[in-house]
C-alpha cells in the first residue's frame, strides 16, 4: 500500500482521538482546529518516516505535542499544557482508550458509557446534567437543590470513579503502564 | 516520567472530562468538515509537488532510451537525479520543521549603480506560524524600519510618517523596487520556490571555506542543499543554499544569490544565520505591536495609492 493511502486510512481513524487529545491538553475549539490541521499536514509530509510496525495514534499525537509546545511557547497566556511530560502522559492515556474494543473512538467509548451506568444515582445525575445538558455547577445545584460546592465535589468523585472503572476495563484487555 | 501525583490527578481530570464530552457529543459531523478542509490543503500541496514527480519520471524514461548508446551519460544523469531527490527530501524536512519560532541575523549585500556594493545588517524574526518581522536599520541607518507580513500581506513601519499595510503583491512589489524582495523573508515561500524552480543538489556542508568558517562547526554537521535556477529569469535569485540541521530539520543558514550587471542596482547576496529561538510575543508579529495607537496607518488597496507614499527612514 502506498504511504499516502495508508496515511488517509490511519489519519481518518485517529482524527477524533487526536481532537480529544488536543481538548484534554487545554485547547479551545479554534486552537484545537489549528493544531489539528498542522499536525495532519506534518504527518502527511512525514508519513514515510512512520514505522508501520508501531501504532499510528501515539506517533500522530507525538507530532501534535510538538506543535502544541510550539504554540504554548509563543502564546504563554493560552491555558495549554505545554510540557513534554504532561503531554506524554495524556498521549499514553489516549493510547489506553485505543486498546478497548471497537473500531472508532465512539465505539471504544461504550466502555465509558458502561461505567456511567455503574455510578451511584446521585453522581450519575450530576454527570448527565453537566455533560449531556451542558449545565454549569450552579445550574445543576439549582436543578437538584444542592450547593455549588456539593455539586463540584460530586462531579470530582464521579470522575474518580469513572477513571477507576475505565482502568479496570483497560486492564482486562491489555496493560499499558502510565 | 516525573509528574507528581497531583499533576497526574489534574491530567486525569482533564482526560476524563474530555472523554465525557466526547461520549455525550460525538464530533463525527464536524470531523468530516474538518477532514474535507484538510483534504483540500493536501491536494494543493500534492499539485505543487506533482510537476517535480513528473519530471523525475520523464528524466528516468529519457535516460533509459539514451542508455542504449551513451552509458557514461546515463550514469552521470542518474547521479544528478538522485542528488536532486535527496536534496528535495531535505528541503521538505526543513519545511516540516518550520514551526519553530526562530531569530536570524540577516546580512544584505546590495549593489548600487556603478558597481558599488553596500552591506546592511538586519534581523529577521520568524514566529513559526508563517509570519516574519525584519528589523532593518533604515536606508539612512538612523532608526529601525520594521517590515513584517505573512504569505498574503505586508506592513511597513518607517521612522516617520504613517505606517502602511496591504496585500503581498502591492506592498511586496513596492519593497522589491526598493531592493527588498520580501518573498525571501518568508521562509515558506523560499522553500516553495526552491522546490519548484531550482535544480537541487546535496553538498558537503563544511567543504566551502567561503561559506563556512572554522568557527562554525555546527554548520559542518548540517545537510547542505544548493538550488541552481533552472531557467534564467532575471528577477529570481540564481542560487539558494540551505544548511539544514540533521536532527531537527531547522534551517541554520540560508544564502540567496543574485547575478546582476554592474550598472544595475538590487540585492546581490542575502545571508540568514540562525541566532536561536525567538521569544517574541504574538503582537510583535503584528503592525500594531510596532506603532503607537495614535499613529496613522495607510491601508493600501490599489497601486495608485502607493504613488503618493513616501517613506522616510
Amino acid at each position: 500500500m502506498e504511504s499516502r493511502d495508508l496515511f488517509e486510512i490511519l489519519a481518518r481513524e485517529q482524527a477524533p482521538a487526536l481532537r480529544s487529545f488536543l481538548r484534554a491538553a487545554g485547547c479551545d475549539h479554534a486552537t484545537a482546529d489549528d493544531v489539528w490541521q498542522e499536525t495532519m499536514l506534518i504527518a502527511w509530509r512525514r508519513i514515510d518516516e512512520f514505522d508501520r510496525s508501531r501504532p499510528f495514534g501515539p506517533w500522530l499525537r507525538g507530532i501534535a505535542s510538538r506543535v502544541l509546545m510550539g504554540v504554548r511557547r509563543k502564546q504563554a497566556k493560552l491555558e495549554l499544557i505545554g510540557d513534554e511530560n504532561s503531554l506524554e502522559y495524556l498521549n499514553r492515556r489516549m493510547h489506553q482508550i485505543e486498546q478497548l474494543p471497537g473500531d472508532t473512538l465512539d465505539e471504544k467509548l461504550h466502555a465509558l458509557r458502561d461505567c456511567i451506568t455503574l455510578l451511584p444515582a446521585h453522581e450519575r445525575e450530576c454527570v448527565e446534567l453537566r455533560y449531556q445538558q451542558d449545565l454549569m455547577p450552579q445550574g445543576i445545584g439549582e436543578r437538584i437543590g444542592s450547593s455549588v460546592e456539593a455539586v463540584k465535589k460530586r462531579l470530582v468523585r464521579a470522575k474518580q470513579h469513572l477513571l477507576e472503572c475505565l482502568e479496570r476495563k483497560v486492564s482486562a484487555d491489555v496493560r499499558y503502564p502510565v | 516520567m516525573s509528574l507528581s501525583p497531583q499533576q497526574k490527578q489534574e491530567l486525569d481530570d482533564r482526560w476524563i472530562d474530555t472523554l465525557l464530552n466526547e461520549s455525550y457529543h460525538p464530533t463525527t459531523p464536524i470531523e468530516e468538515a474538518r477532514w474535507s478542509q484538510l483534504q483540500a490543503t493536501l491536494d494543493r500541496e500534492s499539485k505543487s509537488i506533482e510537476p517535480n514527480a513528473q519530471w523525475y519520471h520523464l528524466q528516468r524514461w529519457a535516460f533509459g532510451v539514451i542508455a542504449a548508446s551513451i552509458l557514461v551519460l546515463l550514469g552521470y544523469n542518474l547521479f544528478v537525479t538522485n542528488q536532486h531527490k535527496d536534496a528535495f527530501a531535505a528541503v521538505e524536512r526543513c519545511e516540516a520543521a518550520r514551526l519553530v519560532p526562530q531569530e536570524y541575523r540577516f546580512q544584505m549585500t546590495q549593489q548600487a549603480p556603478l558597481g558599488r556594493t553596500r552591506r546592511v545588517n538586519a534581523k529577521l524574526y520568524l514566529d513559526g506560524r508563517g509570519r516574519f518581522v525584519v528589523e532593518h536599520p533604515g536606508w539612512l541607518g538612523l532608526e529601525p524600519l520594521w517590515i513584517g507580513g505573512d504569505s498574503k500581506s505586508r506592513w511597513i513601519v518607517p521612522r516617520m510618517g504613517p505606517a502602511i499595510k496591504g496585500g503581498e503583491t502591492l506592498i511586496g512589489g513596492w519593497l522589491a523596487r526598493r531592493d527588498i524582495p520580501s518573498p525571501y523573508l518568508h521562509l515558506q515561500t523560499t522553500l516553495d520556490r526552491l522546490k519548484q524552480a531550482y535544480q537541487l543538489e546535496l553538498l558537503d556542508a563544511g567543504a566551502d571555506t567561503d561559506s563556512v568558517r572554522a568557527s562554525e562547526p555546527h554548520l559542518a554537521t548540517c545537510q547542505r542543499v544548493r538550488g541552481t535556477i533552472r531557467s534564467q529569469r532575471t528577477n529570481l535569485p540564481t542560487s539558494i543554499e540551505l544548511w539544514i540541521e540533521k536532527d531537527s530539520g531547522l534551517a541554520r543558514r540560508v544564502i540567496v544569490r543574485w547575478e546582476r550587471n554592474p550598472e544595475d542596482r538590487g540585492p546581490l547576496l542575502w545571508q540568514l544565520d540562525d541566532v536561536g529561538p525567538c521569544d517574541k510575543q504574538d503582537d510583535f508579529f503584528t503592525l500594531e505591536g510596532h506603532i503607537e495607537p495614535s499613529r496613522r496607518v495607510l491601508d493600501i488597496q490599489q497601486e495608485q495609492q502607493l504613488k503618493t507614499v513616501e517613506i522616510e527612514s
